[in-house]
């Protein structure tokens, strides 16, 4: 079946983002914890701005203005440390830190 | 027979393969091509970014689970499976799940009442989802899936080898990077003041140059690829930790650093003389170490991006950064028949490429708005979407006849591998967790729009620390600019310190 993924790691179809937006959730900070987006295991290192870039075409055209009138709402969720997945046990195992 | 030749098992299959190369790459010359399968609608998903950052190759080997299989050397003996993956159900699992409408959300709603099957919904949802089982055996804890097949490797000697301060730290060693380097480490020599700055280079591939493109078709560019390398890793105050991931940035001063631990691949070939190792980049650390900095400089580049199409995600579908990895590190062509799709010089350079690996170019693909033709395989319009179950087989585009977007026509092209050439997503992540603001660029036609941050430099934060970002990290494409963005942050890292 024909589906255009815009998250792979979540396996989140443009339709959900579509979805999501409808019901009235418009920043990526929401979208992240409403759809799944950017939260997997890549921790959105293709799919936060190809969203980016979606909400702000849809900022620009007409149809959706009244739902999309804000430029703040396109910024960047928190990206938290560490930025690649890692070993627990590597955490585990490093040093005290001697400030 | 030679000494590298080894068997593995593949879901009880023993299949030949060669000590050391990826074993993503062992598995595609077997047949398999399928490495995982998506979490939702299980679409099959194969090697993909080639680099340990994408989920499409992750698989069970020897029973751990999530390890990247393409940049995982292969070893005797092991036992690669899919994760999850029940063969015997498996058919008709996927095709309930396809069929599913998951829309947005549905887990906040779904599946909650009645209370008491609350319990087994959500097992059975995790257990279909299926990102493999970690195990809790006592053998378990040794296993480091990146690891063996070449040096041994000591976490303690790993983080040992490091110092606890620097005066830079560089993020990067692909064109910026080493520049900045270079130009930081010039600065630091002519300052009257300083007797030298302790530079340290990480970066996560085992060879200096990063996805540094053009010099297939400009000789020029490769001269001067070489040159800097030579030059700028030979200088006495600069320490080059080739295999060496940058994991997270803690204000005011502090990085946390992972030594990468996978040896064993050929080296990168098409990047360079300098010295180093042959590590790849790796997801997996061997021993991880915080260090502080003076002045850091996060030249991290930018990620491969799928545009949107449908059956954006089918096997087959490579970035540019990804393509280079496997024909020149990987030595594997994945495909015989390729249709390039982006724009600029990125095209150009991916399409030379191909064309330098013996891959035949089917067509290229450019948005509208230019009128310039390469050739007469190029066509202006847009993919509308990719065909083929498990692997590529064609795509269809939207030929823009005027190229202003009227007269769309659809045209398919039968292809076995689509390369992306399109600029990627800044690594915007360390960048962005030292204080930088991201935007977008302000363009609202260019559907390609970068990252950009808000300024190149944070000249001191609250603990006069310099942070710079240069490169494709700070949403540069073009190669000068880049070698010109490198050294503008070198010399603002170095005198940000000198004063």
């Amino acid at each position: 079946m024909a589906k255009t993924i815009l998250c792979h790691c979540e396996d989140i179809e443009i339709d959900e983002l579509y979805s999501a937006l409808e019901q009235g959730y418009g920043d990526l900070e929401t979208l992240k914890r409403y759809t799944g987006i950017g939260t997997g295991k890549c921790q959105g290192k293709c799919c936060i701005v190809q969203t980016l870039r979606l909400l702000a075409s849809l900022q620009t055209s007409h149809t959706r203005e009244s739902m999309m009138g804000d430029p703040d709402l396109i910024h960047l969720p928190t990206i938290r440390p560490p930025v690649l997945p890692m070993r627990i046990d590597d955490i585990a195992d490093m040093e005290e830190d001697t400030p | 027979m030679s000494e590298r030749d080894v068997t593995f098992y593949f879901e009880g299959r023993r299949l030949a393969g060669r000590r050391g190369e990826p074993i993503a790459k062992a598995l595609f010359r077997a047949g398999v091509r399928t490495l995982s399968y998506s979490v939702k609608y299980k679409r099959p998903r194969g090697i993909h970014c080639a680099r340990g950052r994408c989920v499409m190759c992750h698989m069970s080997v020897d029973g751990v689970p999530g390890v990247p299989t393409c940049i995982t050397p292969l070893e005797d003996g092991l036992r690669v499976e899919r994760e999850n993956y029940q063969p015997f159900f498996a058919p008709i699992l996927t095709a309930a799940v396809r069929l599913f409408p998951f829309k947005a959300g549905f887990y906040y709603r779904m599946f909650n009442r009645p209370r008491w099957l609350r319990r087994f919904f959500l097992h059975n949802i995790r257990k279909m989802a299926g990102v493999g089982r970690i195990r809790t055996d006592p053998g378990a804890h040794g296993i480091r899936p990146a690891g063996g097949s070449g040096r041994e490797i000591n976490p303690e000697t790993e983080r040992a080898s490091f110092a606890d301060a620097y005066d830079i730290v560089v993020v990067g060693a692909g064109l910026s990077g080493l520049n900045a380097a270079h130009e930081a480490s010039r600065h630091g020599t002519q300052s009257p003041s300083a007797s030298g700055l302790r530079i340290l280079v990480i970066d996560e591939y085992g060879k200096p140059g990063g996805h540094w493109r053009g010099f297939l078709i400009d000789s020029e560019m490769a001269a001067s690829r070489d040159r800097i390398i030579e030059e700028t890793l030979s200088r006495n105050d600069i320490c080059y930790r080739p295999g060496t991931t940058a994991l997270g940035f803690y204000p005011p001063d502090t990085l946390l650093i992972g030594s990468g631990g996978s040896t064993g691949f050929e080296p990168y070939t098409g990047l360079g003389t300098g010295s180093g190792g042959t590590a790849v980049a790796n997801a997996v650390t061997h021993g991880v170490k915080r260090i502080r900095a003076r002045a850091f400089v996060f030249a991290t580049g930018a990620y491969d991006v799928t545009p949107l199409f449908e059956n954006n995600d089918t096997p087959g579908i490579f970035g540019p950064r990804a393509i280079r990895l496997l024909l020149e590190r990987d030595r594997l062509r994945p495909g015989t028949r390729a249709v390039v799709y982006g724009t600029g010089g990125l095209l150009e350079e991916t399409t030379a490429l191909l064309k330098h690996h013996g891959i035949r170019v089917a067509s290229t693909v450019k948005p509208g708005g230019e009128t310039k033709r390469i050739g007469d395989y190029q066509i202006q319009g847009r993919i509308v979407s990719a065909r083929g179950k498990e692997w590529i087989t064609g795509i269809t585009v939207a030929v823009e006849a005027d190229g202003k977007g009227g007269n769309v026509a659809r045209r398919s092209i039968d292809c076995d591998m689509l390369c992306i050439a399109f600029p990627g997503q800044p690594a915007y992540e360390l960048p962005y967790q030292a204080g930088f603001d991201y935007t977008l660029t302000d363009d609202p036609l260019d559907e390609n729009r970068t990252l950009l941050p808000r300024g190149t430099a944070i000249a001191s934060n609250e603990s006069g620390v310099c942070v710079v970002v240069a490169g494709e990290a700070a949403g540069v494409t073009d190669a000068e600019a880049k070698v010109a963005s490198g050294k503008e942050a070198g010399r603002m890292a170095a005198e940000a310190i000198s004063s």
